[in-house]
């Protein structure tokens, strides 16, 4: 049994949770504020009251590292990785893209249910506007537990998610992408014609696979977004959601289940700061 | 450390930290005037092919670094982080993506270990770095911060209020320094680059103008200096050549220091102090130093300057300013925010 106490500070709301395994045993948000700084302790001291532990119960932390609000990602870091070392547990910095996989994967448990008992594969991309007319993005697939070959082929379980009484895996297929209108489009044709198909290991040539597309870009650029689903049978999530602890809690606790080594908090940032455009 | 010192309850400890602006400091204080340890991570080496300064790197730089300084620094003063009486951070004034860091990991610690969080002011906790270095200083004196942020006098009364008599209109001294560094390709940071050179040069071989000398307040302005400098060696392109280059730091520094020893003492005599106490970077400016003492012991004023080491931003500083409003109860709450501006 493990105790998660996870933050989420890397868009204007901020929300702190605190769970059992997976299971959420609260969860405080803020939706209008901007002043983390002023409510991040303050919302960790009512998550915990609520749940009816202390700071000391907590096995492991977590934090939504970005990309994201740069004043909001730092504040997370330093708060998540002092308090663990304070408390002599593990703290990870879950990236913002996994959040959001996994927040989609919850908020449309509904279709992806369906499609999975019909065995039609699903897949998530979260794309994230990350300004520059550039979008940070990767995919995500869903697969029964037993089955799961993530291990031999280097994918990466960020979460996992009960549907009937089946355990799935979500994880995650490569690497965090950044990537301009073109190599956005090329990266999807690429990744439905040869990821989706072979994952799943089913004759469903005839159907076309279905995919959630979320993420700030589904608003932020739409037309990019429409542009990309035309041809296939994607659906758009198109609520402009920011992502929240209950997600973060559950990537910390399946890092820890699969027993990655924790890093340095260090914000993750798509580019490199480079002073005075030179 | 002995079970005797365990068990004496009437030592106080103290974690500081300070990350206002681009060096990442922690220290443990005992009582207010024992450093067992002070770390700084300093950031010079990256900010200087900016020739300055860079906010958002140096917030990025901090954030990396803050645990591993906090730790280095608990681990040198050898107690063990059961034994910090509160933890004091500086949270104004100072760049916002740097302060947040220091801020967050203090409240971290205090919320964990249930002790009490004490919020300073960078530049009062500069004043302190005196305190530090003398702890028997009593209070009513005037204090002049000088650094890469501030150029800054107060009045400081018996019990230790501040009040801001004089700052600068515009550039802080350090930052003068800076600029004309990066103006004469000299690297950075400007102010030790500068007090060197000049060691070898006249300073009065240029008459640079002492702005707002006679202003009839206690501001300074560093901006026209900097200009004048610059309108110079545009007229005459030879002071510009290496070995004019000497001469031409000196004279600058010289009406710089001359400001600022000159406008303090008035200060001084006008609010009838007999102390002065000079911190801040630029208080490790040798010419600074000298110029202090010397008009000083002629004025029958007591000048305090601290130790090179505790001129530059440092975290023992902060934990000694603690250390008094510890005594005192002046705690903070754990929803306090960072300030890039303030007043006392």
């Amino acid at each position: 049994m493990m105790n998660i106490l996870g933050i989420d500070s890397s868009s204007r709301n901020l929300s702190v949770a605190v769970s059992r395994d997976d299971k959420l045993l609260s969860e405080v948000i803020n939706h209008e504020s901007s002043k983390h700084m002023v409510n991040i302790i303050k919302f960790a001291d009512k998550a915990l009251y609520k749940a009816g532990l202390s700071i000391k119960d907590i096995d492991v932390f977590g934090a939504n590292l970005g990309p994201g609000d740069f004043t909001g990602t730092r504040i997370g870091a330093s708060v998540i990785k002092t308090l663990s070392w304070v408390e002599k547990k593990c703290a990870y910095g879950i990236n913002s893209l996994d959040v959001h996989a996994v927040m989609c994967a919850f908020k449309n448990k509904n279709i992806i249910s369906k499609s999975l008992l019909n065995d039609r594969p699903v897949a998530i991309a979260p794309c994230l506007d990350v300004k520059r007319s550039e979008v940070y993005f990767s995919f995500y697939g869903i697969s029964e537990e037993e089955n799961d070959v993530c291990h031999k082929s280097g994918k990466k379980i960020v979460a996992g998610m009960i549907i009937g009484a089946k355990k799935y895996n979500i994880k995650r297929i490569g690497d965090y992408h950044l990537a301009n209108k073109d190599e956005l489009i090329e990266k999807f044709s690429i990744f439905f014609e040869n990821e989706v198909l072979k994952i799943q290991d089913k004759e469903i040539a005839h159907v076309n696979p279905a995919a959630i597309v979320c993420g700030s870009s589904c608003v932020s650029h739409k037309s990019i977004m429409l542009d990309l689903i035309r041809s296939s049978s994607f659906i758009l999530d198109k609520r402009p959601l920011c992502s929240q602890a209950r997600y973060v809690n559950l990537c910390s606790y399946f890092s820890a289940l699969e027993k990655v080594e924790p890093k340095n908090l260090v914000p993750v940032y798509v580019r490199d700061f480079v002073p005075f455009g030179n | 450390m002995s079970i005797e010192e365990k068990e004496n309850k009437k030592d106080i400890y103290i974690l500081g930290i300070e990350t206002s602006c681009d060096d990442t400091c922690a220290s443990v204080v005992k009582n207010g005037s024992v450093i067992l340890s002070s770390v700084v991570s300093s950031q010079d080496e990256i900010h200087r092919k900016y020739g300055g300064i860079v906010p958002e790197v140096a917030s990025r730089k901090h954030i990396e670094v803050i645990d591993i300084m906090i730790k280095e620094a608990i681990n040198k003063s050898g107690i063990d982080t059961s034994y910090i009486n509160a933890v004091s951070v500086t949270n104004r004034p100072g760049l916002i993506g740097s302060l947040l860091v220091g801020v967050g990991a203090a409240k971290a610690i205090c919320y964990a270990r249930n002790i009490p969080l004490i919020a300073v002011n960078h530049l009062k906790a500069h004043i302190y770095s005196n305190v530090l270095a003398h702890p028997n200083i009593r209070g009513g004196f005037i204090g002049l911060v000088v650094s890469g942020g501030h150029s800054s006098l107060y009045i400081v009364d018996d019990n230790y209020n501040m009040e801001l008599v004089g700052q600068t209109v515009d550039d802080a001294v350090g930052e003068a320094f800076d600029k004309i560094a990066r103006y004469l390709g000299l690297g950075y940071p400007g102010g030790p680059i500068i007090d060197r050179l000049s060691k070898s040069g006249n300073s009065g071989c240029i008459d640079f103008p002492r702005p707002m000398i006679n202003s009839g307040d206690f501001n300074f302005s560093f901006s026209g200096l900097k200009t004048s400098l610059i309108y110079r060696t545009k007229k005459d392109k030879k002071l510009m050549h290496k070995e004019n280059i000497p001469d031409l730091v000196a004279s600058f520094q010289e009406a710089a220091v001359d400001v600022l020893v000159e406008k303090t003492i008035r200060a001084c005599r006008k609010y009838g102090m007999d102390k002065i106490l000079v911190s801040g970077g630029v208080a490790a400016n040798s010419r600074l130093r000298e110029e202090f003492g010397k008009r000083c012991s002629s004025s029958n004023i007591s000048v305090y300057i601290p130790p090179l080491s505790m001129c530059m931003d440092n975290a023992a500083m902060v934990a000694c300013l603690g250390y008094y409003e510890y005594l005192k109860g002046n705690f903070s709450s754990l929803d306090v925010d960072v300030y890039s501006r303030t007043d006392f």
